[in-house]
């Protein structure tokens, strides 16, 4: 399975599966980030982690050990 | 006759909620620690022709599920609190995370009232919202906010005039988990609300088992019902996902429904200015140059406002010495009040007040334009490489302005072993306490005077320096904390970076000037003025023909010796303990045989008095290290223990930049 990672800065992927702690996982849903929401891979910081992502109208920095955990639908869209 | 009603005000983080608040109740208002980052709740006052309202602001938050202590504030608040209905502020940029936290405040039974801000964005990016077909989804009246403060205050007004019923609106629960809240409610039979109540006793919540207490027929039945869920697959853990996701998709699902987008409705101001602003090459040449230009306005700034401000009062002393002759006080009193109290009080007027009343609109203007949320993006990863969080980034700035605001701004990171580094090392950012002394020194040691058109600029550069000697003391401090007696790795984070906003100017001079500035000046005063007088009496009472601040001196002379100081350095830091600002004017006090502070209307003639006793570069090199790393005030010090809890890790934060600025110093001695 593909991770958010692996999403293409620019490109928009749908999650499929969030598999982090559990802490994490209510922020994520919080914020809307749940299966079946649509991601943007915005950009990434200067050091290269964390990378910022768009999700229901607002930009979250997350960094990439967590977007790892994020699997997404194989068929991204554009 | 009019009522007196209690409202509070939730929201998201970054959604205007303070503009919001400081718009309905003006100037009538108790600010928190730290504006902006609303820690200790503010409250404020306003009247309609009906009413008059307090208005409890709380800590912006994502939701009510408490997992930090700022969310906890808030749940505790609005749940088990004294308020009559909550406003709920979203922002109409990003609805579907914002009706999150709007559903669980309605669930809570409470009264609630909607205000969609930030309206005047969202048409400007093409997204219009339906406001009618809102209010009639929530159960609840929605009110749309623009810049149009006025209109709005009144339409706010108005709406809570008529308070509404808490709205019926509930989420769609799984089948058994309906039919366990029926039963549950019919047992909490003394209580209001019964069924936000049930679920929340069923989902193991603390703070609900403590506040409610509830009746052994409901416990029993509580366990009972609980292991019938289980046995459905819904444990108290999986049961508060699947709420949590049904909330969510509840939230973006209403968000469809009334929220609709014309053209691309993307943040492309945004998008462009991170490409700069969080670029790879130009994050952080910008970062430099924006703090450089805060700096040399501060210090260019500054200048002539501090040189007026001490003539003027150092010229009162002749004045108010008479009048006092005039009531018959006696001389000793008189030397107390004028030559102690009013002197020491005047140098730090006129010394803090100009670069402070600079530095911290414009600090605010920086946290009102969302830029800071980039710095602890951009830097994230080396404080990971030292097992913490980026935010810590922001709560060094925040203690660029106030390190005992900046301890208390900590709450913002979740996990409690980040949040203890960062409170640790938080007094290694020089206040503005610090600032004016760090600038005096700079001025009077490392300008050369060839530097002369210059000067500014090379100070500003020395200054940036000088921070960027505490940003890597903060780091290696970190590190060697995570390597020892914090030990761990670093956790998750999450961090919103909100749109750019234009900071409202006026707003923020205003807010600036009476939140920090005239607080922090206020504080200077009350701590300077018996400062002043300890001062005055240590030089003055004697023990066997010698003063008592001699004896001080004397013992500390050896220490001070050893890390390039002496004992009179030493005796004003310890007695500046209340105020840092304070330190340079009780060096110099001491030095002057008088026992009193001298008025110096020049900053050269200050050089003048500390070359004379002895300073050097190294000196001031050393003053300017321990300036930086000696131990926190005494506010942040009761701050410090309030956030701890722990008398062990206050004595830590004082004893970890005792005994950095102590090495320093002592290696700078040894090997120049």
């Amino acid at each position: 399975m593909s991770s958010l990672l692996s999403v293409p800065l620019g490109e928009r992927a749908v999650v499929l599966k969030i598999s982090t702690e559990k802490e994490l996982l209510r922020r994520f849903y919080d914020i809307g980030l749940i299966p079946g929401a649509t991601v943007t891979c915005l950009h990434k910081s200067p050091f290269g982690d964390p990378y910022a992502i768009e999700v229901s109208g607002s930009v979250i920095a997350v960094r990439k050990k967590d977007l790892k955990k994020i699997f997404i639908k194989e068929a991204k869209i554009n | 006759m009019t009522a007196e009603k209690t409202i509070a005000l939730a929201g998201n983080p970054n959604v205007g909620k303070s503009t919001i608040f400081n718009a309905l109740t003006g100037l009538h208002q108790h600010t928190g620690n730290w504006p902006g980052k609303t820690v200790s709740g503010a409250t404020g006052f306003f009247k309609t022709s009906k009413a008059i309202y307090t208005l409890v602001d709380t800590p912006g938050t994502y939701s009510l599920s408490a997992k930090s202590q700022e969310e906890e504030v808030t749940r505790d608040y609005i749940c088990f609190g004294n308020s009559d209905a909550v406003l709920v502020v979203l922002d109409s940029t990003a609805m579907a995370r914002n009706l999150n936290l709007a559903l669980q405040i309605i669930e809570t039974g409470k009264s609630v009232i909607i205000l969609v801000n930030m309206l005047d964005e969202a048409s400007r990016r093409g997204i219009k919202i339906n406001l009618n077909k809102l209010s009639s989804i929530l159960g609840c009246p929605v009110l749309g906010v623009s810049a149009n403060k006025k209109k709005s205050v009144k339409k706010i007004g108005e709406a809570l005039d008529n308070l509404p019923a808490p709205s019926p609106f509930s989420l769609d629960l799984p089948a058994p988990v309906n039919k366990a809240l029926d039963s549950l409610s019919e047992a909490l039979f003394s209580e209001t609300n019964r069924r936000f109540k049930s679920l929340n006793l069923l989902l193991e919540e603390k703070a609900f088992i403590d506040k409610i207490n509830p009746p052994d027929i409901f416990l029993k039945e509580l366990e009972t019902q609980k292991k019938l869920l289980s046995e459905a697959g819904f444990s108290p853990k999986a049961l508060s996902e699947k709420i949590a996701e049904i909330r969510t998709r509840k939230a973006s699902e209403i968000a469809k429904e009334t929220v609709t987008y014309e053209k691309t409705s993307e943040d492309t101001r945004s998008r462009k200015l991170d490409r700069v602003l969080t670029g790879k090459y130009t994050a952080f040449p910008f970062m430099l140059v924006l703090f450089l230009i805060i700096l040399f306005l501060t210090i260019s700034g500054a200048n002539y406002p501090s040189e007026m401000l001490s003539k003027l009062l150092f010229s009162l002393e002749v004045p108010i010495t008479s009048a006092f002759k005039a009531i018959g006080l006696s001389e000793f009193l008189i030397a107390l009040i004028v030559d102690g109290a009013y002197r020491t009080t005047a140098w730090v007027v006129s010394v803090m007040l100009p670069p402070m009343a600079i530095f911290f609109p414009l600090f605010t203007l920086l946290e009102d334009s969302g830029y800071l949320p980039r710095v602890a993006y951009n830097l994230d990863k080396p404080f990971q490489k030292c097992s913490s969080c980026g935010k810590q980034a922001l709560t060094m700035c925040m203690g660029l302005g106030c390190n005992a605001a900046a301890v208390n701004g900590c709450r913002i990171i979740d996990s409690p072993r980040e949040r203890l580094l960062a409170i640790l090392t938080n007094s290694f950012m020089p206040c503005n306490g610090r600032f004016p002394i760090i600038i005096a020194v700079i001025t009077l040691f490392f300008a050369p005077a060839f530097l002369k058109g210059f000067s500014t600029i090379w100070q500003s550069l020395l200054l940036l320096l000088v921070l960027g000697i505490a940003v890597g003391i903060t780091f290696l401090i970190n590190k060697i904390l995570s390597k020892t007696i914090l030990k761990g790795l670093s956790s998750s984070f999450i961090l919103e970076l909100p749109p750019y906003r234009k900071p409202r100017l006026i707003s923020v001079l205003v807010r600036s000037f009476l939140d920090r500035t005239l607080k922090i000046l206020i504080r200077a005063i009350a701590v300077s003025i018996p400062a002043g007088i300890i001062i005055k009496l240590l030089a003055n009472l004697t023990i066997g023909g010698r003063s008592i601040l001699f004896y001080l001196t004397s013992i500390l002379n050896p220490i001070g010796e050893i890390m390039g100081l002496d004992g009179i350095i030493l005796a004003a830091f310890i007695l500046g303990l209340p105020a840092a600002e304070i330190i340079l004017p009780l060096t110099i006090m001491i030095y002057t045989e008088g026992g009193s502070m001298p008025m110096i209307e020049d900053v050269t003639l200050i050089g003048n008095v500390l070359r004379e006793n002895g300073w050097t570069f190294l000196t001031a090199l050393n003053f300017l290290l321990f300036s930086l790393f000696h131990w926190p005030c005494a506010t942040t010090i009761l701050t410090i223990k309030k956030e701890t809890g722990s008398l062990k890790w206050t004595l830590a934060s004082c004893l970890i930049p005792l005994s950095v600025g102590f090495i320093l110093c002592a290696f700078t001695n040894l090997i120049f």
